[in-house]
């Protein structure tokens, strides 16, 4: 399902150019806008739908199995966490929109600057605890499971 | 054209690859080293790059030992039935233990994690797998890390590791190309982090015809003589799906470095220096 591009709504932004894994949106040097420079090469991801902020990529489905008529349309907003997906037939019968939280939060806020909390003590350096841990394990008292606590023994070789 | 030569100097640590390991990586080396001077190269971008750039609606490895549903020992006989026995059980225990820190810091983040309306804990869809709204999964962990890294490059595609000249056994930086200009990179660093991937299902015992993966993350580090310990399977998933190493495992590797240990010297292999 490669992507092409509505020109009359492209403002040639980059945005698409940025994002896309494949490499293949460019920005076509006389027209100033996006396009798909291989559609053969399309991993079908989305990512530059969903990163058009003026929901000028499509993608198009390949012919056997989604013939002309049909579409699959999705708007993601970070601000509002959600993403939104309208998926239509082209026979008709189905046309769903689909919503779904993309974040509980508001958008990267509740990432800590890890450069600010308190640095790990000696202690912590020389322990076998990732940051938060502890109590990010189990959120309770409970500390790191090691071969001791769980009453294991490391076996050498293969066995079974 | 005439491509450039860009160098990147006095970095303390880089991670080649910001999939889900890279990025976590780069978050837990900037608790550890706060004054550190991290540098993520990346040969997409960072925000939609990796297995679950595109979104995954599942953690496929979560423990719950926080509602009483498994221990890190389960888990370490499951993925030693499902390989026939062939597995590094140490490391196998030692993700398990981690990997439930990881997901509760990812809900703290904003992750939608579902949750089972009766009993509270983590909606299960498998013993192993949790359901989530993972559309932005990787966007989310990507701000983590770039929140902690000082740069990030994207569309740098590393392709080899530098050793030191002047000290044995001690690795350099890294050299690799922009994907796009075809400007040479060179990063200058103390520490490396390879959170190139690519290599789940490489081997695996009981399938055939599977295993599309390039293996990058193995072929950086094996022209150094690095023994890969373990590509058998990816750590924490234990459906075998063709993705990630993820993010506990980027978070454990950040803990030390990849420096060879001279006992983890492959013999045979030209970058020995035993």
């Amino acid at each position: 399902m490669p992507t092409f591009v509505y020109m009359t709504r492209c403002d040639g932004c980059g945005h698409c150019v940025d994002i896309c894994p494949s490499d293949i949106m460019h920005i076509d040097k006389v027209t100033r806008r996006a396009y798909n420079i291989e559609p053969n090469m399309c991993w079908e991801c989305y990512s530059c739908v969903k990163a058009c902020p003026h929901q000028a990529i499509d993608v198009r489905g390949y012919a056997d199995f989604a013939p002309l008529g049909h579409s699959v349309r999705v708007k993601r907003d970070e601000e509002k966490g959600v993403i939104a997906w309208r998926i239509k037939f082209r026979n008709g019968q189905k046309d769903m929109d689909l919503l779904a939280p993309i974040t509980t939060k508001p958008w990267g806020t509740c990432i800590p600057q890890l450069r600010d909390v308190p640095a790990p003590s000696k202690e912590e350096r020389d322990s076998e605890l990732l940051f938060n841990e502890p109590k990010y394990l189990r959120l309770d008292d409970g500390g790191l499971n090691t071969l001791k606590s769980n009453g294991l023994k490391l076996k050498e070789g293969v066995y079974y | 054209m005439a491509y450039e030569t860009i160098v990147e100097d006095n970095i303390d640590i880089l991670v080649c690859g910001a999939g889900l390991g890279g990025t976590g990586a780069a978050w837990e080396a900037r608790y550890w080293g706060q004054d550190k001077k991290i540098v993520i190269a990346e040969k997409a971008n960072i925000d939609r790059s990796g297995a679950v750039a595109q979104g995954l609606y599942a953690i496929n490895c979560y423990m719950g030992t926080r509602f009483g549903e498994n221990n890190p020992e389960d888990h370490v006989r499951y993925a030693r039935i499902d390989l026939m026995g062939m597995v590094r059980e140490d490391l196998a225990f030692d993700m398990a233990r981690h990997v439930d820190s990881a997901v509760h810091q990812f809900e703290e983040w904003g992750l939608p994690l579902m949750r089972d309306p009766k009993t509270g804990a983590y909606q299960r869809e498998g013993r192993w797998q949790i359901m989530i709204h993972g559309e932005s999964y990787k966007p989310i962990v990507a701000e983590a890390a770039k929140k902690s890294a000082d740069k990030v490059f994207n569309r740098i595609c590393v392709t080899h590791l530098l050793m030191d000249e002047s000290k044995e056994n001690r690795i350099a930086g890294a050299v690799g190309f922009n994907v796009r200009t075809g400007n040479y990179h060179v990063f200058k660093s103390k520490t490396v982090i390879v959170a190139a991937g690519g290599a789940s299902n490489i081997y695996k015992p009981r399938s055939v015809g599977e295993g599309a993966r390039s293996r990058v993350v193995c072929a950086l580090v094996i022209r150094l003589g690095l023994r890969v310990a373990d590509q058998r399977r990816r750590q924490d998933d234990p459906d075998g799906e063709p993705h990630r190493t993820g993010p506990v495992q980027g978070r454990l590797r950040s803990g030390g470095c990849i420096l060879p240990a001279p006992q983890d010297l492959h013999p045979e292999l030209p970058g020995r220096r035993v």
